[in-house]
């Protein structure tokens, strides 16, 4: 896969920020950008992002709502939407989440949920069988190759027996499907389900990672909140130190979603990225 | 709640789920907070709690203005823009089109307006 170097998330909120910080001369400049996939439509692009694209910055579609992690197979609907952006968006890959987001419905006899949310799916030998089945569903349908995210989770599920390193390792050595490491899902995790980020990064396969999220969140009552509307704090900073001293990203993308800061906050956000990355020895691989 | 799982974990979130609808549904919808004021996150959250979500999030603020318009105390201009701006998405089509569904109303209203042939 390409080098994709450092990132933002578009959002129609902050396009003109994004665009100034495409073209910005300094180490918060960024060379590709995701945008929530969901939110576009493919033969009316937001010319925010049709002028980045003609400047030669990538555009990833990150979708949110295919509920890989669930129990039925993923709808061939929705498979054809994210295909269809991937080609309108000439994307190198397309990502998504390893997540449930719906559950009954007719085949279950029970009324049809949608959490609007990506939950955890459990971490058991059974979820990972429905899992990779999904996937490899999922990349039979999709013209690029699939990247997944491990997401922020505020609970765990009675019947988790492996390590959230051991599940992903598993699943990209089965499928073949990439890894999109949320550093800050990895944060919230540890806060909330008293998981070692580390052990997660120790257990990557080298070669699976495609690029790695970071993102803000806040800390309620012993609860971590994975917001993506409160700056970057130190300890996703050093999760993401420790994953550079393992792991040869091939990007890095800040994500955020709501009390969107002006422009130099986001500057100094990206640059504290690439300090990181750079202290890490592995300035070269990110551009 | 099945057993095995943490009950002060799952009404934490259950709690964000529903903010996250609350929070959510004003941004794609920003006409209802701006008609209830204060109002509008306690309506909100009581509504999430009584109803599941069963799609998206368009879909759940037509439902929570339905629910709202039954149930809340409303002043009376509240409550007549919640049924106007209710009453602008329902049916089959978005009722303020553009031009197109402008020209369509207009021809249905022209033959309409024709007088019935006989025969």
């Amino acid at each position: 896969m390409e080098q994709l170097g450092l990132g933002i998330g578009w959002r129609p909120e902050i396009a003109d920020a994004v665009e100034e910080l495409a073209s910005a001369e300094g180490p918060e400049r960024v060379r590709w950008v995701e945008v929530v996939a969901e939110n576009i439509c493919p033969g009316h692009l937001p010319d925010s992002l049709v002028r980045l694209r003609g400047r030669g910055v990538t555009v990833v579609p990150h979708g949110v709502s295919l509920g890989l992690g669930g129990a039925e197979r993923p709808d061939p609907q929705r498979l054809a939407a994210l295909a269809e952006r991937a080609e309108a968006l000439g994307a190198p890959l397309v990502t998504e989440h390893i997540a449930f987001v719906r559950a009954g419905g007719a085949a279950t006899g029970s009324p049809r949920l949608e959490a609007g949310h990506l939950l955890p799916v459990p971490r058991s030998r059974d979820a990972l069988e429905v899992l990779v089945e999904n996937v490899r569903i999922a990349q039979d349908s999709l013209p690029v190759p699939l990247a997944l995210e491990n997401v922020a989770a505020l609970f765990g599920w009675p019947d988790d027996d492996m390590g959230e390193g051991a599940f992903l390792a598993e699943l990209a050595g089965r499928t073949g499907v990439k890894l999109l490491v949320d550093v800050a899902n990895l944060h919230t995790n540890r806060v909330n389900r008293g998981e070692d980020p580390v052990e997660a990064l120790d257990a990557l396969p080298d070669g699976a990672l495609a690029y790695v999220h970071v993102a803000g969140g806040a800390e309620r009552d012993g609860i971590w909140h994975d917001t993506h509307a409160h700056p970057v704090p130190g300890p996703v900073l050093e999760v993401l130190e420790a994953l550079c001293e393992r792991h040869r990203p091939p990007g890095v993308l800040l994500e955020r979603d709501d009390d969107f800061p002006p422009l130099p906050e986001l500057a100094g956000e990206l640059r504290s990225v690439r300090r990181v990355l750079e202290r890490s020895g592995r300035s070269s691989r990110v551009g | 709640m099945p057993p095995g799982f943490d009950p002060a974990r799952m009404k934490a979130q259950k709690a964000a789920l529903a903010a996250k609808r609350a929070n959510v549904v004003a941004r794609i919808a920003p006409e209802l907070p701006r008609i209830l004021g204060d109002g509008y996150r306690p309506a909100f959250l009581r509504h999430a709690h009584r109803t599941p979500m069963d799609g998206g999030y368009r879909h759940d603020a037509l439902a929570f203005a339905r629910d709202v318009l039954g149930r809340a105390e409303l002043t009376r201009r509240q409550r007549g823009e919640l049924a106007q701006w209710l009453y602008e998405r329902s049916g089959p089509a978005p009722r303020r089109g553009g031009r197109i569904v402008r020209l369509l109303a207009g021809l249905r209203t022209v033959r309409a307006d024709r007088p019935a042939r006989r025969g």
